[in-house]
């Protein structure tokens, strides 16, 4: 209680005296009760209004601190598994090593059949190991198996390694607003996805009204940034604004463009080009011109190809835009006029051959789903740059052979195991070809016009079917050399005649390519078609595996030492994984050294704002209770003191 | 002059001095009245009679009793004691907010929000985890727990302030009745004499010190000694009569009691600028209504932002039949047609619905279901959008129910899931949601999660619409949404939007605790100034006794002498 009008008071009444020694009483109380709850609770703050400023900042690094906990148990959580993954990672670079070492040793051709037959059951034991490996889990989730972790990543199917594993990330929050990815997939680690079959068929797809926008590149290829686009219809000279703002879809962008004209007076129009289906354009009235800009710093007439500006009665025909494919696109959207498949197509993996139908599908999902649920462990999607159909083999070291079913389905998805792209050095089981120094084949067509072909310096199928094409073309043999129906082999095609289109080696030299092509065989006089040599097996560890071992049983060196080449391969592929995995614990540590640091600092800040100091406490509530002891000795005498006790 | 008028002059000494030591008699007896004005006898000589050699004086008489009081030190003080009553009844209304809230406890709000989105944080771990998944739907029940509770103990709050009003304002309307008596009483016992009716206005002055505590009111004292009040211009008092206070519970448009107070002569509304009454309509009106406010607004930014989040990621489990929790009045508006059943409107947008095998849980087809809510053209309604769904998704059959919901059922084998809705139209119409409600009044756990936490949507696949359950993309949104920023909000997001909730009660504590000092101060300091010019100092009133006893003991000893002179003269007459 303050008596700070007691210098100015000329008189002291005794209800004073007792009104200001209760006040003083109350203060030294209150002071002393409040002391006392800080010295019990620690607390410097018995209310946020005791320091607002300090309240709000405690609140503040609460939550940091809780932030960071989190953080600190989510890459710590990562990291674990990121250790275990190292672990067994570990072990798949020793078996590896093993695998390598006899490979090395079997390669000679001093071992006997029966050696080579008991080292092929050790072969057999690490691929058996290696599954185990592939199908450990770190808590409940497979360390290489994706986001899936109710199925096996690797299981055995007639003998051989299929895959199941989802290829998708896992991540962790490590900071505000960002993820790290702390998984290796099967395939990163396995390398089975090195090479897929498809892509052959790059579709231009075509803009849907309903399709949304984020499906698009743009015509700058960085999306479709959405704002503002001044437009001015020159000749009448009307200008007015569109915001295409929160627009979802293409239908959105056109409606909004349309709207504003009308609204404005405008005669322009937004339309998808019905030219090539894949760009949007502007078409005025009969002698207006049109120029289109973006306001500010905004993009969206420039990223929607728009942004021009044209004389009277031109039409702005826009840029392509880029769309990408997904799940839900048409078949109709899938290049102009879009594609039909009437006759699905043949798979064949390991022997075993499904027929896939398209019938009734609608969308890329339906082709998807159709190949997907043939049962013959293959999995099409669509390839990374959007634009279209890929399909890996998911057994490890069986022969896969897509090929048409009467129709063209295959080549109109761009999926026949063999396309102009695909090296030769995939052929025969990835052994290739091998053209020596001067003419490799020589064609007989059916009239006995023959003509050499030089095979040197082919890389892809395409260089082989060009050289046969040009050779023919310049003798007048009128033969055609194109890529079989049934996907995996070469087909000739020529005029008739008496005899059977031949395929034979100049001599000399004596070349291996004809066989190596597959063309070597008998066909009738208008076609001819080769073996499938084409067929594609999956890349990475278990195919090298099974290659050693049936190399193994088989007594085959040149396969043995195949398979070798390929176990080195897989050997730089565990070494990179374990780096890659190395790195990216050693980077969850770092952040974990990084963020234990900053709780401590957190905390300490914390405790300076929150908990009470301990000595200062103490040494106030001597001081509140000295205070009190004074109040109540003085309040003691003073009210004693009265005139009343000295007359008598 | 004879001895008669020498007799005189004792009889009146002893009867002033007699009167003398009665006040200082009744000061002491007071010593301890609160309120009580000491009273001061004023002495004078009375006036004698002119001789040749001067004037003879009568003796001495009490010429005034004086109330030893300063007006305008009473009316500051008045004000005073409104202005700390104010500041204290909103101090106290405000740490009971602080008590609701508890801002500095190990569980409060805040405390509770970040132990949810931990949990969500976890779930991004170990997304496949029934456990965590179970962690996620405690943490998030003990969370709309506490906001419901919270909302009960303000809205409480708030009808305790209201019956606090009602108290006080009875009590303030029975003050008036008891001023308006007194002044009738002072006017007629001052009518008939020179002086005051000290006891009569010092209880006066008490009740309208009593009443200031309640109000800020002004006094102005009328020449035949009554005083009018008047509270912020308003006449409560006139003379001997008080117009009366009244305190009536009206409902306002949020639903929410407020206690206002009335003139009982022509139901005026009374509005104060301090006394209680000023504190605890600032505690009502100020805190609690903007404390009730904020909790209502994060509790709908935690509702529909998490929502709209969730609607669009995908559970362990697909739906084979779903019914949203949110209804429209009208299905054949514009789905974001404001007043017309949602709290959330949706935008233009689309979202995707996946259709499953039943049994094997692949999905056997995807459908884009466009959103249309730009304004041009036909703009999507619910009727639309359940149309929309039976013409383009197979095996789905939607249906507007009769209550204004809508219903998704899968046909036989087959079942469904949503998938990134840029729309917000799942949200709002409360499909594949983990929470539902609208505010803090109903903020709940969708009974479909709790039912069964297959449904938690942690899982947002992009590339593969598979179900797999270690898919934590739509998990590590989820989790980051505390920190992002929500337009509903102003822009802040939910931790920043409890955090400034926070410091605007502890700025709000602060700054009435520091009004209810300074007024305190102000109110103690006046009180002592009073009590130096009012209060009775038994020192000085034993000093005054002292010197009446003295006084009335030689005005006996004259009129013995006095007698004796007489005795003397008589006794020469025998």
């Amino acid at each position: 209680m303050s008596i700070s009008s007691a210098g100015s008071l000329s008189r002291v009444s005794t209800s004073l005296r007792t009104y200001t020694l209760i006040s003083q009483l109350q203060r030294s109380t209150l002071q002393i009760f409040q002391d006392e709850q800080r010295i019990s609770s620690g607390q410097r703050l018995l209310s946020v209004g005791d320091d607002p400023i300090a309240a709000e900042k405690i609140a503040r690094l609460m939550k940091s601190l809780e932030g960071q906990d989190q953080i600190l148990t989510n890459i710590r959580s990562a990291d674990g598994f990121l250790a275990t993954a190292d672990t067994a990672i570990s072990e798949i670079s020793d078996l590896l090593n093993d695998a390598a070492r006899i490979a090395s040793e079997q390669a000679g051709s001093l071992q006997s059949t029966e050696e080579r037959t008991a080292q092929a059951s050790v072969i057999e034991g690490i691929i058996a190991q290696l599954q185990n490996i592939g199908n450990r889990r770190y808590q409940n989730q497979y360390l290489f198996g994706g986001r899936n972790v109710d199925v096996l990543p690797l299981n055995d199917a007639a003998g051989r390694t299929t895959f199941a594993a989802d290829q998708g990330d896992r991540r962790t929050v490590v900071d505000f607003a960002s993820t790290l990815r702390f998984n290796l997939t099967t395939s990163e680690l396995f390398g089975t996805r090195e090479a897929v079959i498809g892509g052959d068929v790059a579709f231009d797809v075509q803009l849907n009204v309903d399709g949304r926008l984020s499906e698009l590149r743009g015509a700058n290829g960085t999306g479709i940034g959405l704002g503002q686009v001044q437009i001015t219809e020159t000749g009448p000279n009307v200008q007015f604004t569109v915001d295409f703002a929160g627009a979802e879809t293409v239908r959105d962008v056109i409606a909004r463009f349309n709207d504003a004209a009308a609204a404005a007076g405008s005669g322009l129009t937004l339309a998808i080009n019905p030219a090539d289906g894949t760009t949007l354009r502007v078409t005025p009235p009969g002698g207006s011109g049109i120029a289109i800009s973006d306001v500010g710093s905004g993009t969206t007439a420039a990223d929607l190809g728009i942004e021009q500006t044209v004389g009277a009665g031109v039409a702005i025909n826009g840029l392509n835009l880029d769309r990408r494919m997904t799940l839900t696109t048409e078949l109709g959207d899938l290049g102009a006029g879009g594609i039909a498949l009437p006759s699905g197509m043949t798979i064949t993996n390991g022997g075993v051959t499904r027929t896939v139908s398209f019938a009734g599908a609608a969308t890329v999902q339906d082709v998807l789903n159709a190949i997907n649920n043939s049962g013959v462990h293959v999995r099409a999607r669509i390839n990374d740059a959007g634009d279209g159909f890929e399909l890996e083999n998911l057994a490890a070291g069986t022969t896969l052979l897509i090929g048409e079913n009467g129709g063209a389905d295959a080549a109109t998805l761009g999926l026949r195991t063999l396309a102009g792209s695909t090296p030769l050095s995939r052929l025969n089981n990835g052994r290739g070809i091998h053209p020596v120094d001067g003419n490799d084949l020589r064609i007989t067509n059916a009239n006995g016009v023959a003509f050499d072909v030089d095979l040197s310096g082919a890389v892809d199928v395409q260089d082989v079917l060009d050289a046969i094409n040009t050779a023919s073309t310049a003798a007048g043999a009128g033969v055609v050399a194109d890529i079989a129906p049934n996907g995996a082999g070469l087909r000739l095609t020529g005029p008739a005649g008496p005899n059977p289109i031949t395929v034979t080696s100049p001599n000399p030299p004596l070349s291996p390519v004809a066989g190596e092509l597959g063309l070597d065989v008998t066909g009738t006089s208008t076609v001819l078609d080769g073996s499938q040599v084409g067929g594609f097996t999956q890349t990475g560890i278990f195919s090298a595996l099974y290659r050693l071992r049936d190399g193994l049983l088989a007594d085959d060196g040149a396969d043995i030492t195949q398979a070798g080449t390929l176990i080195n391969e897989a050997q730089k592929r565990v070494a990179n994984a374990a780096g890659q995995v190395g790195a990216r614990s050693r980077d969850m540590q770092s952040r974990v050294t990084q963020l234990e640091d900053a709780v401590a600092a957190t905390g300490t800040l914390l405790s300076e704002l929150r908990d009470v100091d301990f000595v200062e406490a103490v040494a106030r509530f001597q001081q509140a209770q000295t205070a009190l002891q004074a109040t109540l000795l003085t309040g003691s005498k003073t009210l004693n003191l009265s005139l009343l006790n000295y007359l008598q | 002059m004879g001895l008669t008028s020498a007799f005189g002059i004792g009889q009146n000494a002893l009867a002033a001095y007699q009167a003398a030591l009665q006040i200082a008699g009744q000061n002491i007896a007071n010593v301890a009245t609160p309120g009580y004005t000491r009273n001061t006898a004023q002495l004078a000589a009375l006036a004698g009679q002119s001789f040749r050699v001067g004037q003879l004086g009568n003796g001495v008489r009490i010429a005034s009793i004086t109330r030893a009081i300063s007006e305008s030190l009473q009316a500051r003080l008045r004000t005073a004691g409104s202005d700390r009553s104010s500041a204290g009844a909103e101090r106290s209304g405000l740490a009971r907010l602080e008590g609701i809230l508890d801002p500095l406890g190990d569980s409060n709000l805040g405390s509770l929000l970040s132990e949810f989105f931990s949990s969500v944080s976890d779930l991004q771990n170990t997304p496949e985890s029934a456990a965590t998944r179970g962690i996620v739907v405690n943490t998030a029940t003990r969370l709309t727990q506490r906001i419901q509770s919270i909302r009960t103990d303000l809205v409480n709050q708030r009808h305790d302030i209201n019956k606090d009003i009602q108290t006080s304002v009875g009590e303030a309307d029975r003050l008036a009745t008891q001023i308006a008596d007194l002044n009738t009483q002072i006017t007629i016992a001052e009518a008939g004499s020179n002086g005051q009716a000290s006891a009569l206005r010092d209880q006066r002055d008490q009740l309208l010190g009593s009443l200031s505590e309640i109000f800020t009111i002004s006094v102005r004292e009328q020449p035949n000694g009554a005083v009018n009040v008047y509270i912020a211009n308003e006449s409560l008092i006139q003379y001997g009569q008080s117009f009366g206070l009244k305190a009536e519970i009206v409902t306002g448009a949020d639903n929410l009691p407020t206690a206002e107070v009335r003139l009982k002569l022509n139901n005026g509304l009374i509005s104060t600028s301090s006394g209680m009454i000023d504190g605890l309509v600032a505690a009502r009106d100020t805190h609690n209504t903007l404390q009730l406010q904020r909790l209502d607004s994060l509790a709908t930014g935690i509702i529909q932002e998490f929502n709209k989040i969730h609607a669009g990621g995908q559970g362990l489990s697909a739906f084979t039949s779903l019914t949203g929790t949110n209804a429209v009045i009208d299905s054949s508006l514009a789905l974001n047609t404001a007043d017309n059943g949602l709290a959330l409107l949706p935008q233009s947008g689309s979202f995707f619905i996946n259709v499953r095998d039943a049994n094997t849980g692949a999905v056997v087809t995807t459908r884009q279901i466009n959103v249309d809510l730009d304004g041009i053209g036909t703009d999507t309604t619910l009727d639309s959008l359940a149309a929309d769904i039976n013409a383009n998704v197979p095996n789905v059959t939607a249906t507007v129910l009769a209550n204004g919901k809508l219903q998704l059922t899968a046909a036989d084998g087959y079942s469904y899931t949503f998938l990134d809705d840029t729309s917000g139209a799942l949200a709002a119409l409360g499909l594949n949601t983990f929470f539902t409600g609208t505010g803090s009044v109903d903020i709940d756990v969708n009974a479909l999660i709790t039912g069964n936490v297959n449904y938690l949507a942690a899982a947002r696949p992009t590339d593969d619409p598979k179900l797999f359950s270690g898919d934590n993309a739509n998990a590590i949104k989820l989790a980051g949404l505390q920190d992002l920023a929500v337009a509903g909000l102003g822009g802040a997001s939910l931790n920043e939007f409890y955090n400034s909730s926070m410091a605007q009660l502890a700025v709000s504590a602060s700054a009435a605790d520091g009004a209810e000092q300074a007024s305190g101060v102000i109110f103690d300091s006046l009180t002592v100034q009073r009590e130096s010019i009012s209060g009775v100092n038994l020192d000085e009133e034993a000093v005054n006794l002292v010197q009446f006893q003295r006084a009335y003991e030689g005005a006996a000893r004259y009129m013995q002498v006095v007698d004796e002179m007489l005795q003397t003269l008589l006794g020469l007459m025998r």
